[in-house]
C-alpha cells in the first residue's frame, strides 16, 4: 500500500528470482503489542458462519481453546460463543476502565497500551465478522455479555474494514504483505502456513510454501480430515447418550482440532515475531497508538450509552467513520514517506517526494494579505531524473514543529541530476534562522507530498435537511 | 446557424431556476444539467440576481480551479454589485494571479479573512472550506452567518458527508449538477454503505432528497452549448437515456480543419474526427500493463499531428472563433482513467510541441471544456472489465469535454471483452441502481456509435 504498482512489480520479480521474501519497507509500520489477543477461529466447512472452535492467548502458546462439538446445533453454538464473549469482555472491559481512570483532570498522561486483536488471515476476519454480527444481534433474553462482546468485536472489525492499515486489528498475513514482497500468488499470500514457510525458507520459499498448501491455512479444515476424522467424531457426539459419553466425544473432537489450532496459533505468533524483529519508528507508532486509544475510548463510550449496532449506519455515523478512516490513511501515508527511506525513494521516483541537496536558498520579504512575511526560495539538486506528479504541494521534513509547504516553480536536468526550484507557499518568520542551519547551502534536504485536508468536526445538524421543521 | 429556438428555451429554464431559487417559495431546487448546458452561466445569473435583489447568497464550488474561473467570469460580466470570493490559502497560492486579476475588477472582492465573510451579499467559496468553517465545534474562525439561499455547483459530485456540513448556513438550497458523471470518490472501502439511502458517500442531492422530505422543485436544462449535434446525439444516447437533451450547435456550426495529411492511421483518425466529430483509433489487440506505452505514444502523436497539420477551429460561439482560429496545445486535452496513464502521456508530450496540452484523469477533467479531447479508453488492453473501468460516469466525462472532436484510442478487442463480461446483476439489498450494468450498456452503445469512425492500425 505504500509503494507504486511499478515498484511492487520490480520487487515481485526480485522475490521470484531469489525464491525468497524481499523486504518492501525499511521500517515497521504497524504496531505489535507486547501481549496482543491472538484469536484463531475455525469454522465448519459447508456451513456458513458455523463456529467449530476458537483458540486464543496473549503469549506464544494457546491459553484457551473452546470447541463446539456440533456447530449446527444452535444451543451448542451459543454455548461456545458465550465462552468467547466472556473472554472478549474479560479482556477489554478492564482496559476500558483503565483508560477511563487514567484520564485525569489535571492533565495526567494516558499510558495504557491500546488493545490489539490479532487474526491470522483475511478469511478469519470474514468469519469473525459473521460471529460479531451474530453476537451483536443475540436474542434479547440472552446473556448481555454476548451483545457487549459483539459490540467490542465490531470496534476492531469496523476499524479494519475502513482503515486496513490500522493496527487495532492486525491481520498477520496482510501485515507481512506490507513489509515483505513474497514470491507467491495473491491467494497463496493469504494462506497462513504458506506465508510462514515462505518467510522461514529464504532461497527455497516457493517450494516451502507449496509443501504446506494442503494444510489448513485459513479458517477451514481440509476435506479429507473432515471426511475421515471430523465427521465421524461429530456424528459420534450426536449419537452419544449420557453426560460421560458426550464428554468423551467432545474430548475426541478437541483432540482432533487441537493440533490444527496450535499450528495456526504458532504460525500467527511466528509472523508477529518476524514483524517485531523489524525496527519500528517509535514516534510514529506512539502517535498512532494515541489515535487508536482515542477511537477505542469513543467506541467504549458508545457501548456504555447502550449503543446498538444497527444493520445500517446512520448518516452521522458514516461521516464519523469515513472522516476517521480518511484521516488515518493520510497520516499513515505521510508517516511512511517521512520515516521510511525505501518508501520515500519510491515516492521520489513517482514525483511525490524529493531527497536532495540544497544548492541555493534565499529568504525574501513579501506582502501576504496586508502584512509582510518571509518567503523561502530553495534550489534543490536531486540525483537522476525527477519530475513532480501533478500539482503537488511538498512538505519539508525537519525537526521544527512548524511545517513549511513548498510548491515546485520549475525543474531542469543538470546532466546527472535534476535541479528543482521550490518556493514556500506561505511566509514563515522562522525561515531566516533556518537559513544558517537546516536550510544552509550544501545541507541534505527531504520533502514529501503534503496530504492536507481540513480538520474534521463531524457535522452540525441542519434540521430541515434531516426531515425536521423548516427553519 | 445555431438552434436559436432551443437556445431560447434553455435561457427560459435558466430564468425560471433563478426565479425559483431567489423567490424562496421552495426550500429545495434541483437543476439537472447535461454536459456543457450552462451550469456556470446559471450560477453567474443567480449571483447577479441576488446582488440586484440584495438577497444574501452563498455559493459552493468544488475545486480551487472552478473558484478561480468563476471569479474571472464574474469580474468580466457582473454589471452591478460586488461579489465576495473567499479562497483558501492553497487557492491563493495556486491561482494567485487569476484571483488578483479578478480582484482588480469592481465586481469582485477577494476576501482574506473569515470575518470578512459576514459582509458581502454574495460569497463564493470552495465547499470544503465552507464545511470546515461552518462547524459549530470550531471556536475561532467559525461562520455564524445565515444566508437566505445556498447554491452548490457540481452537486452530484459532492458527497452528502461534505454537503451536510454547511447546511446550517442557509435557509434554502439549490443543487446544480450533472447526474451522469462520476460519483463522489474516496479511497476508503465503502461497501458497508451500499444500499443505504443517505450515507457519507451518497451524492449530496440524493441524500437531501432521501432525508429532508422536502419536495424539490426540479428543472432540467434542455440543451448543451458545448457539444454540437454530432456529439450530443452520441452522448445523450449512451450516457443520459433518461435525460433528453439536444445541442444548440447544429451541423456546420463547428468546424475542425486540417492541412493535408499522410496515409498513416494517425492522420486518417484525425481526418475522420474532423469530418464526424468522433474517431476511434484501434491499436492491435493485446493484453497490456495499465500504462501501455504504445497507447501513450499514439495519444501523444495525435496531439502533435493536430498541431503539425495546422488545425483550425471555427465556431459560431464564442465570437472570436466565428472566423476560425488556430488550435493551440492548451485547447487539447488527454483524458485517462488512471494517474499512471496520465503520467505516461505527460512524459510522452513533455519535450514536444504539444507539451502544454492538458493531460489528466477523468475525475480532474470534470467541469472543464476543450476543443479537442483525446481519450485513453478505460478498457484498453485489459483482460477483464471491472466495475471501476465500466463506470458510466468515467467514460461520460471523457466523451463530453470537447467542442470540436473527440478521438478515442484503444487496443482492439474491447467489444469482445464486453461480450465476455456479462454483469452479474447482483446488488446489495436496497440498491436499485446497477452501475456496473449501466456502464456495460453505455460502453456497448458507445462502441456501436463509433463503429463507423473506426481506424485500425
Amino acid at each position: 500500500m505504500y509503494l507504486s504498482a511499478d515498484a511492487m512489480a520490480v520487487l515481485a520479480a526480485e522475490a521470484f528470482v531469489a525464491k525468497a521474501a524481499v523486504r518492501s519497507t525499511c521500517a515497521r509500520h504497524v504496531r505489535v503489542a507486547d501481549a496482543p489477543m491472538v484469536l484463531v477461529p475455525m469454522a465448519l466447512a459447508g456451513e456458513d458462519g458455523a463456529p467449530l472452535a476458537f483458540a486464543w492467548g496473549r503469549g506464544p502458546s494457546i491459553e484457551t481453546m473452546v470447541v463446539v462439538p456440533e456447530p449446527r446445533d444452535r444451543d451448542e453454538a451459543w454455548q461456545g460463543l458465550e465462552q468467547l464473549a466472556e473472554a472478549v469482555c474479560a479482556w477489554l472491559d478492564p482496559i476500558a476502565a483503565n483508560l477511563a481512570s487514567a484520564t485525569t483532570s489535571d492533565g495526567g498522561t494516558r499510558t495504557p497500551a491500546p488493545a490489539q486483536l490479532v487474526l491470522s488471515t483475511p478469511a478469519a476476519v470474514t468469519f469473525l465478522r459473521k460471529v460479531a454480527y451474530r453476537l451483536t444481534h443475540a436474542p434479547d433474553d440472552s446473556p448481555p455479555v454476548l451483545r457487549r462482546a459483539g459490540g467490542w468485536l465490531q470496534y476492531f472489525l469496523d476499524r479494519h474494514e475502513l482503515a486496513p492499515w490500522d493496527s487495532a486489528l492486525l491481520v498477520a498475513t496482510k501485515a507481512v504483505g506490507v513489509h515483505w514482497t513474497l514470491p507467491l500468488a495473491q491467494a497463496e499470500s493469504a494462506h497462513l502456513l504458506a506465508v510462514e514457510a515462505c518467510l522461514a525458507s529464504p532461497g527455497d520459499a516457493i517450494a516451502a510454501a507449496h509443501r504446506v498448501e494442503y494444510e489448513p491455512g485459513g479458517t477451514l479444515t481440509m476435506p479429507e480430515f473432515d471426511e475421515k476424522l471430523l465427521q465421524p467424531a461429530i456424528e459420534g457426539y450426536g449419537k452419544a447418550r449420557g453426560k460421560s459419553d458426550r464428554e468423551d466425544c467432545r474430548a475426541t473432537i478437541a483432540s482432533l482440532l487441537h493440533p490444527l489450532l496450535s499450528r495456526s496459533y504458532d504460525a500467527t505468533w511466528a509472523l508477529l515475531e518476524a514483524l517485531r524483529a523489524i525496527p519500528p519508528i517509535p514516534s510514529v507508532l506512539a502517535d498512532r497508538a494515541d489515535s487508536e486509544r482515542a477511537a477505542f475510548e469513543r467506541h467504549h463510550a458508545y457501548l456504555e450509552k447502550g449503543g446498538r449496532f444497527a444493520a445500517k449506519d446512520s448518516l452521522a455515523r458514516s461521516i464519523l467513520l469515513l472522516d476517521d478512516a480518511e484521516e488515518t490513511l493520510r497520516k499513515v501515508r505521510q508517516d511512511a514517506r517521512a520515516t521510511d527511506a525505501l518508501v520515500r525513494a519510491v515516492a521520489a521516483s513517482d514525483g511525490e517526494a524529493l531527497d536532495g541537496t540544497i544548492t541555493a536558498a534565499e529568504v525574501s520579504m513579501v506582502k501576504v494579505t496586508k502584512k509582510r512575511s518571509a518567503r523561502i526560495d530553495l534550489d534543490v539538486t536531486v540525483p537522476g531524473p525527477w519530475r513532480p506528479r501533478g500539482e503537488v504541494t511538498f512538505e519539508l521534513l525537519w525537526d521544527r514543529e512548524k511545517s513549511v509547504a513548498f510548491e515546485v516553480l520549475s525543474f531542469e536536468s543538470t546532466g546527472d541530476g535534476t535541479r528543482v526550484r521550490l518556493r514556500s507557499a506561505n511566509g514563515h518568520s522562522i525561515a531566516r534562522k533556518a537559513l544558517n542551519d537546516e536550510l544552509a547551502v550544501g545541507q541534505p534536504v527531504a520533502l514529501v507530498k503534503q496530504e492536507s485536508s481540513y480538520e474534521s468536526f463531524g457535522f452540525p445538524k441542519t434540521p430541515w435537511m434531516l426531515g425536521g421543521a423548516r427553519a | 446557424m445555431p438552434d436559436s429556438k432551443l437556445a431560447r428555451k434553455s435561457e427560459l429554464v435558466i430564468e425560471q431556476v433563478v426565479g425559483a431559487t431567489l423567490a424562496g417559495e421552495t426550500q429545495l431546487v434541483r437543476v439537472e444539467a447535461p454536459p456543457g448546458a450552462g451550469k456556470t452561466r446559471l450560477i453567474k445569473r443567480a449571483i447577479a440576481a441576488a446582488l440586484e435583489a440584495d438577497t444574501p447568497m452563498m455559493v459552493a464550488v468544488q475545486t480551487n480551479a472552478q473558484l478561480a474561473d468563476l471569479a474571472l467570469g464574474l469580474a468580466a460580466e457582473l454589471k452591478r454589485g460586488r461579489v465576495g470570493i473567499w479562497p483558501s490559502k492553497k487557492a491563493s497560492a495556486q491561482f494567485g494571479t487569476e484571483l488578483a486579476q479578478a480582484g482588480q475588477s469592481k465586481a469582485v472582492r477577494v476576501l482574506q479573512k473569515t470575518k470578512e465573510v459576514q459582509e458581502p451579499t454574495v460569497v463564493v467559496g470552495v465547499a470544503a472550506k465552507w464545511g470546515h468553517h461552518a462547524s459549530t465545534r470550531l471556536r475561532n474562525q467559525r461562520i455564524d452567518r445565515r444566508f437566505a439561499v445556498g447554491i452548490v455547483d457540481e452537486a452530484y459530485q459532492m458527497p452528502a458527508g461534505a454537503l451536510f456540513r454547511f447546511g446550517r448556513l442557509m435557509d434554502s438550497l439549490a443543487l446544480v449538477g450533472d447526474p451522469g458523471q462520476l460519483d463522489p470518490f474516496t479511497e476508503i472501502e465503502t461497501a458497508r454503505w451500499d444500499g443505504i439511502e443517505a450515507s457519507a458517500v451518497t451524492p449530496g442531492p440524493k441524500a437531501v432528497a432521501a432525508l429532508s422530505g422536502v419536495e424539490a422543485s426540479t428543472h432540467v436544462l434542455p440543451a448543451s452549448l458545448r457539444l454540437d449535434e454530432r456529439a450530443a446525439s452520441v452522448v445523450q444516447q449512451c450516457f443520459y437515456p433518461e435525460l433528453p437533451f439536444r445541442a444548440v450547435a447544429v451541423e456546420g456550426d463547428r468546424r475542425l480543419t486540417l492541412s493535408a495529411g499522410d496515409a498513416s492511421t494517425t492522420d486518417r483518425a484525425l481526418d475522420v474526427a474532423a469530418q464526424h466529430g468522433w474517431a476511434l483509433l484501434e491499436l492491435p489487440a493485446r493484453f497490456t500493463l495499465r500504462d501501455d506505452p504504445e497507447v501513450a505514444d499514439a495519444l501523444g502523436h495525435l496531439a502533435e499531428r493536430l498541431l503539425a497539420r495546422n488545425a483550425n477551429v471555427r465556431a459560431q460561439w464564442p465570437p472570436e472563433l466565428s472566423e476560425g482560429a488556430p488550435l493551440t496545445a492548451d485547447r487539447i486535452a488527454v483524458a485517462t482513467a488512471h494517474r499512471d496513464q496520465r503520467d505516461r502521456v505527460r512524459e510522452r508530450l513533455s519535450a514536444g510541441p504539444a507539451a502544454s496540452a492538458v493531460v489528466d484523469t477523468a475525475n480532474r477533467l470534470q467541469g472543464r471544456e476543450f476543443d479537442v479531447v483525446l481519450v485513453w479508453h478505460p478498457l484498453s488492453g485489459r483482460a477483464e472489465a471491472s466495475e471501476f473501468h465500466l463506470d458510466t460516469g468515467r467514460l461520460c466525462v471523457m466523451a463530453s469535454r470537447h467542442r470540436q472532436a473527440c478521438i478515442v484510442v484503444s487496443r482492439g478487442g474491447v467489444p469482445d471483452l464486453l461480450d465476455d463480461h456479462q454483469p452479474s446483476g447482483q446488488r446489495p439489498k436496497g440498491v436499485t441502481e446497477d452501475r456496473e450494468h449501466d456502464g456495460w450498456i453505455a460502453h456497448q452503445r458507445f462502441f456501436d456509435a463509433l463503429s463507423e469512425m473506426r481506424i485500425s492500425r
